[in-house]
């Protein structure tokens, strides 16, 4: 827990002096939102603890290359979404032109998308194949261009549509299918 | 799509809470721990592991090794030109030995001819025409036996091509042709045909003075030829002894060291959680009286302490120990009255300054046993100290309100001067010609009443180039 009378800033400042305490401290503070990003891209939580710890140790032994006029979180979420494409791209696949094709946008929700908990969405994209659940998270959830996508996961701009059209299709289809929300 | 993307959106960004964060945290521990312990290189400017103290061990053992090596050349150049020399001079001792042979040859002929007629050096005066004439041939046959090597002599020594002697071996000669024949003994009959023809002369010669100071001339001229000839083979002997052995630079004719030493301590007595102490330094040194040298130097140290205590002597400028956080507050049940200190961690950085005397022991070794006391002050660097501060259970009935909550607190504190610290130590040095190379034991003792703190052992491997 992140004591109210010491700042985000003097805990740094202690992991900076590689203070076991300050890093626990630290850990303990962004452990679930870590675990959050990470969990989203691994689709498992034990991979998602395998990433968090991997980030975290990079941060502890890279913390020199953190700058205190940056905002931490951020920078925190950027090692773990990148910890977790290094785990996922060899995974990556990409699709071919024919399957590119395929590919379409349909459908939309019914309203009663509001009844769906977190697990229920936490289950669907755990569903998703590694590669189309990658690159959801990364378009929808961090906001990523196609370009900033390729670049990241070291793909073509045309895997990255395809893998996000492939992704939001198996979800819909989990829907309809399980859920049976859409029209 | 955007509903769907806004509702995955949405709902993944909540911050949900996960299980085994505590056992994770063990991993990541244990894992930073095996990194801090020398698995891979170390982020800058952090006061644990600073890789310039690395780097400069290695550069010293670079050196030292690279010098050691250098001297074994060194040495094993000497070596082979040692054997090249001795073998040159036995090439050119050969045919100078020769005319010594021959001249000490012809002395021992003359001794044994002495021995058998000891009237011929100073019984010449009283001694009759017969005896003289016994010595006269003696003399004569001189000659003969050096020249039984007349090639040595004339072509391979220079000896006897100086002026000096081309002076002195018409002088040998000229006397000798210019004596009046004398009578011969019975031996000289049987031996030389010349004989009969001395022995005839000097018989009609009766002024034997003259014959005496002919033969006082030979041997005086024969005397003086031999010390020539040891004169001038002692000159020759000379140039080869000098290449033969090398001016040796002694370390007794530099007056000043400066060099740099790689510092490995640890606390006495050894005290749990406190890690070795590990650092660099620099050092001049200048001699003040034969083997006593005055010595100053700089020394750079760090360590961790991660103690279950506050233990005074490991946090010098540490004055107090912080309350717990919240600790002493009112109501609402903010207090923490039961709060206890369980861990103090913090990384020192300390600036050794010393000022002391060096003496050489005069032990004759391969390596220079030495010992040395040094006066020194330290400045510890601001650092920042945490402090982990655990609930007790306060008791009675129920649940302890704070199960296993650890509470944190972190102070700074501002650089502090210490002084009164000894250090005496022991060490070893091993000197080429320009360079030392010391292995150090320095146990420092703080003498200090005023502030305490801790005692340790040093151990520092050092370069000093000398001038």
């Amino acid at each position: 827990m992140l004591d109210k009378h010491v700042n985000l800033d003097e805990i740094i400042s202690g992991c900076r002096q590689q203070h076991r305490l300050s890093q626990q401290r630290l850990y303990s503070h962004f452990y679930n939102y870590a675990m959050t990003v990470a969990r989203r891209y691994m689709g498992e939580q034990e991979l998602g603890e395998e990433v968090v710890n991997d980030a975290f140790f990079k941060i502890f032994t890279k913390i020199h290359l953190y700058s205190n006029d940056q905002p931490f979180k951020p920078w925190l979420r950027r090692v773990v979404v990148n910890t977790a494409i290094d785990r996922l791209r060899s995974q990556m696949s990409t699709p071919t032109n024919q399957e590119l094709l395929a590919m379409h946008d349909s459908g939309k929700l019914s309203g009663i998308e509001e009844n769906l908990t977190q697990e229920q969405i936490w289950s669907m994209l755990d569903k998703l194949p590694p590669a189309y659940r990658t690159v959801f998270n990364l378009a929808v959830i961090e906001g990523m261009s196609h370009e900033e996508i390729a670049q990241s996961l070291d793909i073509s701009v045309g895997a990255s549509k395809s893998n996000l059209s492939r992704a939001r299709q198996f979800i819909r289809n989990m829907l309809k299918t399980e859920f049976e929300f859409f029209d | 799509m955007q509903d769907l993307d806004d509702l995955f959106k949405d709902r993944l960004e909540e911050e949900a809470p996960f299980p085994n964060r505590s056992k994770q945290w063990q991993q990541l521990s244990q894992r930073l721990d095996a990194f801090d312990a020398g698995a891979g290189p170390t982020p800058k400017g952090t006061a644990s592991s600073l890789p310039w103290w690395k780097l400069a061990t290695l550069v010293a053992l670079a050196s030292a090794g690279y010098f050691a090596w250098k001297g074994y050349q060194q040495k094993a150049e000497n070596n082979h030109l040692k054997v090249e020399i001795a073998r040159l001079q036995n090439q050119q001792n050969k045919p100078v030995q020769e005319p010594i042979q021959s001249v000490s040859t012809t002395q021992e002929t003359s001794k044994a001819q002495s021995a058998t007629t000891p009237q011929t050096d100073i019984p010449v005066f009283g001694s009759t025409p017969k005896a003289a004439a016994t010595h006269i041939e003696n003399e004569q046959n001189r000659p003969t036996k050096v020249k039984s090597n007349p090639k040595s002599r004339s072509d391979k020594s220079p000896v006897l091509q100086t002026e000096q002697q081309k002076a002195i071996v018409p002088a040998l000669s000229e006397p000798i042709a210019s004596l009046p024949e004398l009578p011969p003994s019975a031996a000289d009959k049987q031996s030389t045909p010349v004989a009969p023809t001395v022995a005839q002369n000097a018989a009609a010669a009766s002024d034997s003075i003259q014959v005496a100071l002919a033969l006082m001339m030979v041997d005086s001229l024969q005397k003086a030829l031999v010390a020539l000839q040891d004169s001038l083979l002692a000159r020759e002997d000379k140039p080869m002894a000098a290449a033969e052995i090398k001016p040796v630079v002694k370390a007794s004719g530099k007056h000043f060291r400066i060099g740099a030493h790689a510092t490995m301590g640890f606390v006495l007595p050894k005290q749990k959680g406190v890690s070795s102490i590990r650092g660099q330094g620099i050092s001049f040194e200048a001699r003040v009286w034969k083997s006593l040298w005055v010595s100053a130097t700089a020394d750079w140290l760090n360590h961790n302490v991660a103690t279950s205590e506050f233990i005074p002597k490991f946090h010098s400028h540490h004055d107090t120990i912080p309350k717990p956080p919240g600790g002493g507050g009112g109501g609402g049940g903010g207090g923490h009255f039961n709060s206890k200190l369980v861990l103090v961690e913090s990384a020192i950085r300390q600036q050794h300054l010393g000022i002391g005397l060096r003496y050489n022991l005069p032990v004759k070794f391969w390596v220079q046993p030495a010992v040395r006391v040094a006066h020194e002050w330290v400045h510890i660097s601001p650092s920042l100290a945490t402090y982990k501060f655990r609930d007790d259970d306060p008791g009675g009935p129920g649940p302890n309100p704070h199960p296993e909550e650890d509470r944190y607190t972190a102070e700074k504190f501002p650089a502090k001067w210490l002084s009164n610290k000894w250090r005496m130590g022991l060490g070893l040095e091993k000197e080429l010609p320009n360079w030392t190379f010391g292995l150090w034991a320095d146990y420092s003792k703080d003498l200090s009443a005023a502030t305490p703190s801790f005692d340790a052992l040093y151990v520092r491997a050092s370069a000093q180039y000398r001038f």
